[in-house]
Protein backbone atom coordinates (compact mmCIF):
# COMPACT_ATOMS: atom_id res chain seq x y z
CA UNK A 1 0.00 0.00 0.00
CA UNK A 2 1.17 3.53 -0.67
CA UNK A 3 1.38 5.95 2.27
CA UNK A 4 -1.79 7.66 1.04
CA UNK A 5 -3.64 4.32 0.89
CA UNK A 6 -2.44 3.48 4.40
CA UNK A 7 -3.70 6.85 5.66
CA UNK A 8 -7.06 6.29 3.99
CA UNK A 9 -7.35 2.80 5.42
CA UNK A 10 -6.44 4.04 8.90
CA UNK A 11 -8.88 6.96 8.79
CA UNK A 12 -11.64 4.64 7.64
CA UNK A 13 -11.10 2.29 10.58
CA UNK A 14 -10.59 5.15 13.02
CA UNK A 15 -13.73 7.07 12.02
CA UNK A 16 -15.83 3.90 12.15
CA UNK A 17 -14.68 2.71 15.56
CA UNK A 18 -13.24 5.52 17.71
CA UNK A 19 -16.53 6.41 19.35
CA UNK A 20 -17.30 2.82 20.36
CA UNK A 21 -13.75 2.15 21.57
CA UNK A 22 -13.61 5.34 23.63
CA UNK A 23 -17.07 4.70 25.10
CA UNK A 24 -16.00 1.17 26.02
CA UNK A 25 -12.92 2.37 27.94
CA UNK A 26 -14.82 5.30 29.42
CA UNK A 27 -17.45 2.94 30.75
CA UNK A 28 -14.77 0.66 32.22
CA UNK A 29 -12.36 3.25 33.64
CA UNK A 30 -13.51 6.84 33.15
CA UNK A 31 -12.65 9.56 30.63
CA UNK A 32 -9.06 10.24 31.68
CA UNK A 33 -7.92 6.65 31.18
CA UNK A 34 -10.18 6.18 28.16
CA UNK A 35 -8.26 8.78 26.17
CA UNK A 36 -4.90 7.09 26.73
CA UNK A 37 -6.18 3.59 26.06
CA UNK A 38 -8.08 4.64 22.93
CA UNK A 39 -4.93 6.20 21.51
CA UNK A 40 -3.03 3.01 22.31
CA UNK A 41 -5.56 0.91 20.40
CA UNK A 42 -5.42 3.09 17.31
CA UNK A 43 -1.66 3.22 17.45
CA UNK A 44 -1.83 -0.58 17.16
CA UNK A 45 -4.27 -0.25 14.27
CA UNK A 46 -1.86 2.12 12.53
CA UNK A 47 1.07 -0.24 13.07
CA UNK A 48 -0.96 -3.17 11.73
CA UNK A 49 -1.96 -1.25 8.61
CA UNK A 50 1.61 -0.03 8.19
CA UNK A 51 2.91 -3.60 7.96
CA UNK A 52 0.22 -4.50 5.46
CA UNK A 53 -2.41 -6.16 7.62
CA UNK A 54 -5.85 -6.30 6.02
CA UNK A 55 -8.37 -7.53 8.55
CA UNK A 56 -11.57 -9.26 7.41
CA UNK A 57 -13.32 -7.72 10.34
CA UNK A 58 -11.60 -4.67 11.85
CA UNK A 59 -14.33 -4.27 14.43
CA UNK A 60 -13.71 -7.73 15.90
CA UNK A 61 -9.90 -7.26 15.73
CA UNK A 62 -10.02 -3.85 17.41
CA UNK A 63 -12.30 -5.03 20.19
CA UNK A 64 -10.15 -8.12 20.83
CA UNK A 65 -7.27 -5.68 21.36
CA UNK A 66 -9.47 -3.43 23.50
CA UNK A 67 -10.60 -6.25 25.80
CA UNK A 68 -7.01 -7.47 26.19
CA UNK A 69 -5.85 -3.95 26.94
CA UNK A 70 -8.63 -3.53 29.47
CA UNK A 71 -7.53 -6.72 31.22
CA UNK A 72 -3.90 -5.60 31.18
CA UNK A 73 -4.88 -2.27 32.66
CA UNK A 74 -6.96 -3.93 35.37
CA UNK A 75 -3.95 -5.95 36.43
CA UNK A 76 -2.08 -2.69 36.99
CA UNK A 77 -4.88 -0.44 38.19
CA UNK A 78 -4.48 0.76 41.75
CA UNK A 79 -8.03 1.61 42.64
CA UNK A 80 -11.49 1.38 41.23
CA UNK A 81 -13.30 4.65 40.67
CA UNK A 82 -16.75 5.24 42.08
CA UNK A 83 -19.75 6.32 40.02
CA UNK A 84 -19.59 9.93 41.18
CA UNK A 85 -15.93 10.29 40.16
CA UNK A 86 -16.74 8.97 36.70
CA UNK A 87 -19.39 11.63 36.28
CA UNK A 88 -16.97 14.34 37.30
CA UNK A 89 -14.18 13.13 35.03
CA UNK A 90 -15.99 13.69 31.75
CA UNK A 91 -14.38 16.96 30.68
CA UNK A 92 -15.36 17.82 27.14
CA UNK A 93 -18.19 15.28 27.18
CA UNK A 94 -21.72 16.28 26.39
CA UNK A 95 -23.34 16.99 29.76
CA UNK A 96 -26.42 15.14 30.95
CA UNK A 97 -28.69 18.00 30.11
CA UNK A 98 -31.86 16.72 31.63
CA UNK A 99 -32.86 14.82 34.72
CA UNK A 100 -34.00 11.70 32.87
CA UNK A 101 -30.64 11.27 31.16
CA UNK A 102 -28.88 11.89 34.44
CA UNK A 103 -30.96 9.19 36.10
CA UNK A 104 -30.13 6.73 33.32
CA UNK A 105 -26.46 7.60 33.61
CA UNK A 106 -26.45 7.22 37.40
CA UNK A 107 -28.24 3.87 37.13
CA UNK A 108 -25.70 2.65 34.59
CA UNK A 109 -22.77 3.88 36.68
CA UNK A 110 -24.12 2.02 39.70
CA UNK A 111 -23.59 -1.31 37.94
CA UNK A 112 -20.31 -3.14 38.44
CA UNK A 113 -17.69 -2.93 35.71
CA UNK A 114 -18.27 -6.40 34.26
CA UNK A 115 -22.01 -5.75 33.95
CA UNK A 116 -21.44 -2.39 32.27
CA UNK A 117 -18.95 -3.98 29.89
CA UNK A 118 -21.37 -6.76 28.93
CA UNK A 119 -24.26 -4.41 28.29
CA UNK A 120 -22.00 -2.09 26.30
CA UNK A 121 -20.71 -4.82 24.01
CA UNK A 122 -24.28 -5.97 23.45
CA UNK A 123 -25.29 -2.39 22.70
CA UNK A 124 -22.49 -2.16 20.12
CA UNK A 125 -24.15 -4.97 18.18
CA UNK A 126 -21.92 -7.92 19.03
CA UNK A 127 -23.73 -11.26 19.15
CA UNK A 128 -23.56 -13.50 22.22
CA UNK A 129 -21.09 -15.72 20.36
CA UNK A 130 -18.87 -12.75 19.51
CA UNK A 131 -19.01 -11.43 23.07
CA UNK A 132 -18.14 -14.91 24.32
CA UNK A 133 -15.08 -14.95 22.06
CA UNK A 134 -14.01 -11.51 23.27
CA UNK A 135 -14.42 -12.32 26.95
CA UNK A 136 -13.29 -15.95 26.85
CA UNK A 137 -16.63 -17.42 27.96
CA UNK A 138 -19.30 -19.54 26.26
CA UNK A 139 -22.18 -17.98 24.34
CA UNK A 140 -24.68 -19.51 26.75
CA UNK A 141 -22.81 -17.95 29.69
CA UNK A 142 -23.03 -14.61 27.88
CA UNK A 143 -26.79 -14.99 27.45
CA UNK A 144 -27.24 -15.89 31.13
CA UNK A 145 -25.12 -12.96 32.29
CA UNK A 146 -26.89 -10.60 29.91
CA UNK A 147 -30.23 -11.59 31.35
CA UNK A 148 -28.95 -10.84 34.87
CA UNK A 149 -27.34 -7.62 33.65
CA UNK A 150 -30.62 -6.41 32.19
CA UNK A 151 -32.43 -7.22 35.42
CA UNK A 152 -29.81 -5.39 37.47
CA UNK A 153 -29.89 -2.34 35.20
CA UNK A 154 -33.70 -2.27 35.32
CA UNK A 155 -33.55 -2.46 39.11
CA UNK A 156 -31.08 0.45 39.25
CA UNK A 157 -33.24 2.46 36.87
CA UNK A 158 -36.24 1.95 39.12
CA UNK A 159 -34.32 3.36 42.10
CA UNK A 160 -32.88 6.31 40.14
CA UNK A 161 -36.05 7.53 38.42
CA UNK A 162 -36.88 10.91 39.91
CA UNK B 1 -35.72 -1.34 19.27
CA UNK B 2 -37.57 -1.96 22.53
CA UNK B 3 -37.61 0.53 25.39
CA UNK B 4 -34.84 -1.24 27.36
CA UNK B 5 -32.52 -1.09 24.37
CA UNK B 6 -33.40 2.57 23.88
CA UNK B 7 -32.49 3.35 27.48
CA UNK B 8 -29.28 1.33 27.21
CA UNK B 9 -28.41 3.23 24.04
CA UNK B 10 -28.97 6.47 25.92
CA UNK B 11 -26.73 5.33 28.78
CA UNK B 12 -23.88 4.35 26.45
CA UNK B 13 -24.31 7.55 24.40
CA UNK B 14 -23.32 9.67 27.40
CA UNK B 15 -19.89 8.01 27.42
CA UNK B 16 -19.05 8.79 23.80
CA UNK B 17 -16.35 11.32 22.90
CA UNK B 18 -16.95 14.75 21.44
CA UNK B 19 -15.90 15.39 17.83
CA UNK B 20 -13.13 17.68 19.06
CA UNK B 21 -11.73 14.93 21.28
CA UNK B 22 -11.85 12.44 18.40
CA UNK B 23 -9.86 14.84 16.23
CA UNK B 24 -7.33 15.46 19.01
CA UNK B 25 -6.78 11.74 19.53
CA UNK B 26 -6.45 11.15 15.77
CA UNK B 27 -3.84 13.89 15.53
CA UNK B 28 -1.74 12.16 18.21
CA UNK B 29 -1.66 8.83 16.37
CA UNK B 30 0.81 9.67 13.66
CA UNK B 31 2.91 7.36 11.48
CA UNK B 32 6.31 6.71 12.98
CA UNK B 33 9.27 6.61 10.63
CA UNK B 34 12.08 5.97 13.04
CA UNK B 35 13.05 3.29 15.51
CA UNK B 36 12.53 5.61 18.45
CA UNK B 37 9.85 4.44 20.85
CA UNK B 38 7.39 7.24 21.39
CA UNK B 39 4.73 7.52 24.03
CA UNK B 40 1.46 9.19 23.09
CA UNK B 41 -0.14 10.66 26.15
CA UNK B 42 -3.25 12.57 27.04
CA UNK B 43 -3.08 16.13 28.35
CA UNK B 44 -3.78 14.91 31.86
CA UNK B 45 -0.92 12.42 31.73
CA UNK B 46 1.28 15.19 30.35
CA UNK B 47 0.46 17.36 33.38
CA UNK B 48 1.43 14.49 35.68
CA UNK B 49 4.70 13.93 33.82
CA UNK B 50 5.51 17.62 33.95
CA UNK B 51 5.38 17.55 37.71
CA UNK B 52 7.45 14.34 37.85
CA UNK B 53 10.03 15.35 35.26
CA UNK B 54 10.09 19.05 35.98
CA UNK B 55 13.88 19.07 36.15
CA UNK B 56 14.32 17.02 32.95
CA UNK B 57 13.70 19.72 30.36
CA UNK B 58 15.04 17.67 27.42
CA UNK B 59 12.59 14.80 28.02
CA UNK B 60 9.76 17.23 28.61
CA UNK B 61 10.39 18.97 25.27
CA UNK B 62 10.34 15.62 23.48
CA UNK B 63 7.03 14.65 25.08
CA UNK B 64 5.49 18.06 24.37
CA UNK B 65 6.46 17.75 20.69
CA UNK B 66 4.32 14.62 20.43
Amino acid sequence: MTPAEKNTAFESVYDALVSDVYAYFNICFGALVAEDLTQEIFLRVWKAIDIGKIADNWRAWVFRCAVNLKNDYLRHAYADRGAQEKLMQNEGQPAADDMQRLSVRLAFDALDRDTRELLTLKNFGFTSEEIGTLLGISASAVRTRLQKAKQEFSKQLATEVL
Amino acid sequence: MNSFETILQQAVQSFRPSKALCERMKARVRPLRSNVTVVFISENSQRILESVFKYNSKLLKKIKRQ
